[in-house]
């Protein structure tokens, strides 16, 4: 089976963008897809496209219809926050099996400031049966992280104070300013122990790819500048028991496995990572869960400054969620153009020097139904 | 007439003497457990093998957050716990009688569920009954 290549990837910068709509985004973040490529809507086989939060939105529909409506097929993907990254593994594996070549990949989401409000069904259950928000569902799993091993509220704040550094050097993150560890941590409380500079910026945005077969790749003369897909791993939750706290850990730790063995690497050939940090909690458990340090070990490790920039294995150099912003269903894309930034030596301040190789990190959360996770690993060609 | 309760959370149920308890789902082919009920296993994919299974009535704090932002309307700040139950199972709820502090907040501190009429109420106008969670006083 071909490889699969990104040819070109890109992303609106987010922010709030009060004239946008989810569509105008999201054709925003094609163009520069498609020119990042090279290439014309007219040359695409298939368009793969996610929202979740424009009520009636058909957004890969929409966006041919502002760039092209060539008759190809559209497909619409919604895998909560994974929504992206899912439309990356859905075309990956359709490119794979031969029935396209060139494929445009793309999330964007138009929200809301402030904590998203879930629709309930029978008795309101916020405040009665505890807190279904996501920063406390976050906070609740990071607290299990504490009570197992001693993770304090200070190292879980440290994240926010990395993430938001590293944002300082990302001309398309919605906050860039430094947030010294005092600052953090006197923050207004949200959900203890996530203050409001531990949650993710609710964001406009959208991010786009071009996904080719490695025979386009090869025709279109784009080897040169193509990043190969090592690996792309989606997993679910697995079955527990104690499935009232969600099954985030479990399913980023399938999704890994199965992407560093689809790879033939480890997490200690990876030279960046990007990871879903929605809260500073959310951080510290995925260091585990995507093997960067041994279980109980993620609170030394951000002590230690190993996942900063510069440090042995950087994590989230665009800012990540917490900084550059959560526009939901482009995260997942968004994620990858970091990723590739780096990897072809394009990331000007921050770049990791001589990047060959790094991993992508999703988790889509959907309250008591569930947990999904991708995992792609990103080569330089 | 005695107000009619109805309940407002998965799992509640009343016995025969109208006593609010939790019902949760037990699987006669692998043993699993589900905290309420299930069309079929999630564990091991059998079909007709869920049988009704009560909870337990205590458990320990296994996790918390403390809640300052919440819906609008929502009183704050409130304690979200998770409780760990015999056998494994965990259990969402709110935990009252302990200062909403992370010193107060103890792992492994025993809980009681105790069941409590809710100020929601459905389309007929019954109340809703739902639980808590209470730290075991001892004596």
């Amino acid at each position: 089976m071909s490889d699969v290549y990104i040819v070109g990837i890109d992303m609106s910068r987010f922010g709030r963008v009060p004239d946008a709509t989810a569509t105008s985004l999201a054709v925003e973040a094609s163009w520069l897809a498609l020119d990042d490529a090279g290439v014309s809507p007219l040359d695409l086989d298939a368009v793969y496209a996610g929202n979740l939060l424009t009520p009636g939105c058909y957004l890969g529909l929409e966006v041919l219809r502002q760039i092209g409506q060539t008759g190809i097929p559209t497909h619409h993907v919604k895998n909560a926050c994974a929504t992206g990254s899912t439309a990356i593994r859905d075309a990956w594996m359709a490119i794979k099996a031969g029935v396209y070549d060139l494929v445009l990949c793309v999330g964007a989401e138009k929200m809301e400031k402030g904590v998203i409000q879930l629709p309930s069904v029978g008795m309101p259950t916020e405040g009665v049966i505890g807190s279904g928000t996501m920063p406390s569902v976050f906070a609740e799993l990071g607290m299990d992280h504490a009570r197992q091993y001693g993770t304090t509220f200070e190292q879980f704040a440290k994240v926010a104070v990395k993430n938001h550094h590293h944002a300082t050097f990302n001309p398309k993150a919605m906050y860039r300013m430094e947030t010294p560890l005092d600052e953090v941590m006197a923050a207004d409380m949200i959900a203890y122990p996530n203050t409001k500079l531990m949650c993710s910026a609710n964001v406009d945005g959208a991010a786009a790819a071009i996904l080719a077969s490695e025979a386009r790749v090869q025709q279109l003369g784009l080897m040169d500048r193509a990043i190969r897909i090592r690996a792309s791993a989606l997993a679910s939750a697995p079955y527990a028991i104690d499935s009232a706290l969600p099954g985030v850990n479990s399913a980023t730790q399938r999704a890994a496995a199965q992407a560093y063995k689809m790879a033939g690497v480890g997490p200690q050939d990876l030279d960046l990572v990007e990871l879903h940090d929605c809260f500073a909690t959310a951080e510290l458990l995925h260091y585990e869960n995507l093997g960067l340090c041994a279980a109980g070990e993620a609170g030394r490790l951000i002590d230690a400054g190993d996942t900063a920039m510069g440090g042995r294995i950087p994590v989230n150099l665009s800012g990540g969620l917490l900084s550059k912003g959560h526009p939901t269903s482009a995260t997942g894309i968004a994620n990858m153009a970091e990723i590739a930034l780096h990897l072809r030596g394009m990331a000007g301040a921050r770049q990791v020097e001589g990047a060959r190789l790094g991993l992508a990190h999703v988790v889509g959360l959907v309250g008591e139904a569930g947990a999904v996770s991708t995992v792609h690993i990103l080569e330089r060609a | 007439m005695s107000e009619i309760f109805v309940p407002g959370v998965p799992g509640l149920a009343f016995d025969d003497h109208h006593m609010p308890y939790l019902q949760g789902a037990r699987c006669t082919a692998c043993d699993a457990r589900f905290p309420s009920t299930r069309q079929s296993c999630a564990a091991c994919g059998q079909r007709r093998s869920m049988e009704a299974w009560r909870l337990p009535t205590e458990g320990t704090l296994r996790s918390y957050s403390i809640v300052h932002r919440s819906y609008p309307g929502i009183a704050v700040p409130f304690v979200s716990a998770i409780i760990s139950l015999a056998g494994g199972l965990a259990l969402k709820g709110r935990l009252e009688g302990v200062a909403p502090t992370p010193e107060a907040l103890v792992f492994g501190l025993p809980v009681n569920i105790i069941f409590s009429p809710t100020d929601h109420r459905d389309t007929q106008g019954n109340r809703y009954m739902a639980y808590h969670f209470q730290p075991v006083q001892s004596v």
